[in-house]
């Protein structure tokens, strides 16, 4: 019982970075109704920002901290003027493709400048290692109950922007419709700018969470992230606020229980295999597409 | 009208294969070029037949191939620099049967198609030839070395292919699970109340999974248990479900048979959940680099883990290399097997050569290459970089080191 | 005489060339599908198992990996019906993950460590032209046939093509078990060429490959990948040592720059069209534009 328990905490925990990252990403299919695969290659890099920060100023956390969320902010804003003619031309696949192109130079820079291709470890103080509770098997940390208010505060407050707000409407009526929005008078580049700046504050957190769970990072973090990512939000429904939130941290924890008590050769198969065959049952997702 | 377009067709689609061949042709012959003639030294004709043993060549080529992009550069960038350094020193103490020798360094890029393809491009006029650093890519290309017959010192880790490619196959270090097996022994001989341990490995990979499966069958005759085996995936990103798993089996001691990554990730977790004796864990060669001692940190502390070199080792050549390597490389100490494997190796080849009084004459490559091959793999005892070592039946066999973690840096133990 | 290594980069070629033209025919009917990875990877173990444990002769492997790979394309294509657009290109994805997985737990495929020792074939190059002939004759006809049209339709409006009288979900499923037959063969050139192969090699790596060899070339003509193919998989040996570590930074850039500057690929739909006109114009100008 008491693995059980905390295997669930540990899922929680996975759950709860997938379901940032899923949030990310359906936030940019509402604003440009892109599938932005290189969205976790954006997040890698910032935690390399972070660790270059960290290296060259002697562990100053809070400078590590703005650096991160600006970095992050402007990488994200920085891919938006390549996304645009394809997302004129409402060209959805050859923008996947663009996205992982974008993945490739950006997990290539990380493995040949940061750390000589080596993992980069965080020191203590910048994980919150020593901040966690240990009962038995059981461990949570700081890290992993502020991942998880985050998801709530974050999944409610992109609801409320983009479904209350007038600027979020704006952006929405821009996905949904680029011809009929801009007769309407929405500037198609403020919106941008604006849906991809929130984007990347969000990739900014995702990483400091990043780096306060995993405590390391690596070149190929983006690509297991990506792959991860992408898949969730099909399963949950493309731009599916809640129905990504949730399945990602459903999932977090299958994978968990998977892992813990299945024969480990053929978790990968099973896993991927479930999947599958739920998105060609429900090809808009389990809970449905939103726009 | 139909006809005429097929027709057309049909004419565009040779001509295109036409274009892609002749633009295939005139590359290979451009590259091809460059990389053949210094096999022949003009001299070499009017030299008397009383010595038919004398160098034919200006430069000794050696290619080697690693891995010096993608995910596993961070050990071939360090493989390629030990050879290249090797030739340096053999160039400066008077190059080989007194002709300077080359290292050319060729990329892999940790895929099994391009190592395949660099072993082609080479394979034709190369004597001997160093690496793939990395088994996939050794074992590919090792079908390619064996049909054009050239040696190959490389990541040759199981004995069966080192008997089908025999005797042109060399490993260019020790093989792991023996490795393994000793370090185990070694660490529960130390600590003597461990008799019941658990053992994390990667199921893809084959030399983990083969030690793994070795360990379970030996350790029991010196008395110790393995109560269960924890399958932890590659680029898994959380790690805490395999050590509750592992935790759950009461064991006393956790053999990590695993990658650093992985490693590290395991290690941290089973401190966190209740491992206070940092004795009780002891991980493979494969851990044995920064990104295990530096995202496990503190958390090391007390561990134990083995590698196939001594990064401290005492020998002044070693210690010549090392000042070497700190300074081409910001100061890093070299931590990887191939370092010395693939300096040695080069070494190996030099002393070959001289004592077979190999020639490098085209004419003659067949012959030098068989003798060379033979020579190695059945090798006589070399006075190696960290110690000597030798090669049985092209199995490396050399002694391996063990080591207990003071805070995150290893120290070996005697 | 071509030198063995010169060989070697050919045969490569033409395997790949088949591969990209196997994900080319869904893209017509507007499916990225990567599937076509998962039946190289199936063609390829058939191939090598049957050339090295039950002594099958090359064309006879070719021939059996076609036939299993369209039987084991057919099977999720029947699903793949159901989807469209970027579902499709990611759900087809998990298909890799899956067919690695299941190599690496079947002894008798090697498991982890592959197959080694595939019997040498002589004259692999001529009969990997001759497939790369064959297959784009095919691929020509296809693509100007009824059945090509048709696929097109779907690719530029589906709700278009139906009121049209188009079954879209059986030209869907066979769109993709002809792309499996492709991927097949070239599976089964591969392990020929490679004499070993190894589940890892089937992984997202060569995916993202096929991708930047399918977007640069040009995915609306069969011409493209003569480009692309030659040009991509070279690349590496033909760039002087210095830049050659930037070798997966070059692949990013230029399909990068390829999908902003030169959406169609560096083979437009109307590119052939010219240089048909361009050749006309020299003997009898009464070709006309072909509509390819």
């Amino acid at each position: 019982m008491e693995s059980f328990i905390a295997q669930i905490i540990v899922g929680l925990a996975t759950g709860g970075i997938y379901a940032l990252l899923v949030l990310g990403m359906n936030l940019l299919v509402l604003v440009r109704n892109i599938v932005h695969h290189s969205y976790s290659h954006i997040v890698v890099l910032t935690m390399a920002m972070g660790w270059l920060t960290l290296t060259h100023t002697g562990n100053n956390i809070p400078l590590c901290i703005v650096v991160m969320l600006v970095s992050a902010i402007v990488f994200t804003i920085a891919t938006e003027p390549l996304f645009r003619p394809l997302s004129v031309r409402g060209a959805d696949l050859e923008t996947v493709t663009l996205a992982m192109g974008i993945g490739i130079i950006i997990t290539e820079f990380i493995s040949k400048y940061i750390n000589g291709g080596a993992n980069f470890a965080f020191p203590d103080a910048m994980t919150g290692r020593q901040n966690t509770i240990n009962i038995g098997l059981i461990s949570f940390s700081a890290a992993n109950i502020v991942t998880l208010v985050c998801c709530a505060v974050v999944a409610v407050a992109l609801m409320w922007f983009l479904f209350k707000s007038k600027e979020g409407r704006a952006i929405r009526a821009m996905a949904q419709n680029l011809r009929v929005a801009r007769m309407l008078g929405i500037p198609f580049g403020r919106t941008g700018v604006l849906g991809f700046g929130i984007a990347g504050l969000l990739a900014g957190i995702i990483a400091i969470l990043c780096i306060m769970t995993l405590g390391a990072g690596s070149p190929a973090l983006g690509d297991t992230f990506a792959v991860k990512a992408i898949i969730l939000m099909l399963f949950a429904g493309m731009g599916n606020l809640k129905g990504g939130l949730l399945s990602a941290l459903f999932m977090g924890v299958v994978e968990a229980m998977a892992l813990a008590y299945l024969p480990g050769r053929w978790t990968e198969a099973v896993f991927y295999g479930v999947i599958m065959l739920v998105i060609i049952w429900k090809p808009n997702g389990l809970f449905g597409k939103q726009h | 009208m139909k006809r005429n377009k097929l027709r057309m067709s049909a004419l565009l689609l040779s001509l295109a294969l036409m274009i892609g061949l002749l633009a295939g042709c005139s590359s290979s012959g451009g590259s091809a070029g460059e990389s053949t003639p210094p096999a022949t030294a003009p001299a070499a004709g009017t030299d008397a037949p009383a010595d038919a043993n004398a160098v034919a060549v200006t430069e000794w080529e050696i290619p080697m191939l690693t891995a010096a992009t993608g995910a596993i550069a961070y050990v071939g960038k360090p493989a390629g620099w030990a050879a290249e350094y090797a030739a340096e020193i053999i160039n400066a103490n008077g190059g080989i049967r007194g002709v300077p020798v080359k290292v050319t360094v060729l990329d892999t890029a940790f895929d099994t198609s391009k190592a395949v393809t660099q072993m082609t491009s080479v394979v034709d006029n190369a004597l001997v030839v160093l690496g793939p650093m990395d088994a996939p890519g050794a074992e590919s290309a090792g079908q390619v070395a064996y049909d054009g017959g050239v040696p190959n010192i490389a990541a040759y880790s199981f004995q069966d292919i080192r008997d089908l490619y025999a005797p042109y196959v060399m490993g260019y270090m020790t093989d792991s699970e023996e490795g393994d097996l000793a370090a185990a022994q070694e660490w529960t001989a130390v600590n003597d109340d461990i008799k019941k341990i658990v053992i994390f490995y990667t199921p893809t990979d084959a030399s983990q999974a083969a030690a793994t499966e070795l360990l379970t069958a030996q350790l029991p005759d010196s008395g110790i248990e393995v109560v269960g085996t924890v399958e932890v995936q590659t680029g898994q990103l959380d790690c805490s479900a395999s050590a509750i798993q592992a935790l759950n089996l009461k064991a006393d001691g956790y053999y990590l048979n695993l990658r650093a990554d992985e490693a590290a990730k395991v290690l941290t977790e089973l401190r966190k959940r209740g491992v206070d004796e940092g004795r009780r864990i002891c991980a493979t060669f494969a851990s044995y680099d920064a990104n295990y001692f530096d995202v496990a940190g503190s958390d090391c502390d007390g561990t134990y883990i083995w590698n196939k070199l001594n990064p401290d080792y005492s020998g002044e050549e070693w210690q010549t290399l090392v000042a070497a390597y700190q300074q081409a490389n910001d100061g890093q100490t070299p931590t990887a097997p191939p370092v010395p494997g693939f300096y040695d190796a080069m070494m190996a080849i030099k002393q070959g050569i001289e004592e077979l009084e190999l020639t490098g004459d085209p004419a003659k490559l067949s012959e030098e290459r068989e003798a060379l091959g033979n020579w190695l793999y059945n090798s006589p005892v070399f006075e190696g970089v960290q110690g000597s070592f030798q090669w049985v039946d092209g199995k490396k066999v050399a002694d391996v080191h063990f080591f207990q973690c003071d805070g995150s840096a290893p120290k070996a133990v005697e | 005489m071509l030198s063995t290594s010169m060989t070697l980069y050919l045969i490569f070629c033409c395997a790949f060339i088949l591969l990209v033209w196997g994900a080319l025919v869904p893209f017509r009917a507007g499916l990225l599908y990567n599937g076509t990875v998962y039946c190289m990877a199936v063609g390829g173990y058939f191939a090598a198992f049957a050339a090295k444990e039950l002594g099958w002769p090359f064309f006879l492997c070719v021939l059996g990996a076609a036939v299993v790979g369209a039987i084991l394309g057919f099977l999720p294509a029947l699903g793949f019906s159901r989807t469209s657009g970027v579902v499709t290109a990611v759900a087809s994805m998990a298909l890799i993950f899956i067919i690695q997985s299941v190599i690496r737990n079947l002894d008798f495929l090697g498991g982890t460590r592959g197959i080694r020792g595939i019997p040498k074939v002589e004259h692999l190059l001529l009969y990997s032209v001759i497939l790369v002939i064959l297959l784009g004759a095919f691929l020509y006809r296809l693509n100007h046939s009824k059945l090509g049209r048709a696929l097109e339709a779907i690719g530029t409006d589906a709700d278009m093509a139906t009121t049209l009288g188009i079954n879209v979900k059986k030209m869907t499923v066979f769109s993709l078990t002809i792309s499996s037959i492709y991927g097949a063969v070239s599976g089964a050139v591969y392990a020929f060429n490679m004499r070993t192969i190894y589940p890892e090699t089937f992984g997202f790596s060569l995916l993202l490959s096929v991708m930047t060899m399918l977007f640069v070339g040009g995915r609306y003509t069969q011409w493209g990948v003569f480009v692309s193919v030659p040009l991509l998989w070279g690349l590496p040996q033909w760039v002087p040592a210095s830049i050659n570590s930037f070798t997966q930074i070059i692949y990013g850039v230029i399909l990068v720059v390829i999908l902003m500057a030169r959406p169609e690929g560096i083979i437009t739909r109307e590119l052939p069209g010219k240089i048909k006109r361009l050749f006309a114009r020299g003997g009898e100008a009464r070709v006309p534009a072909g509509r390819s």
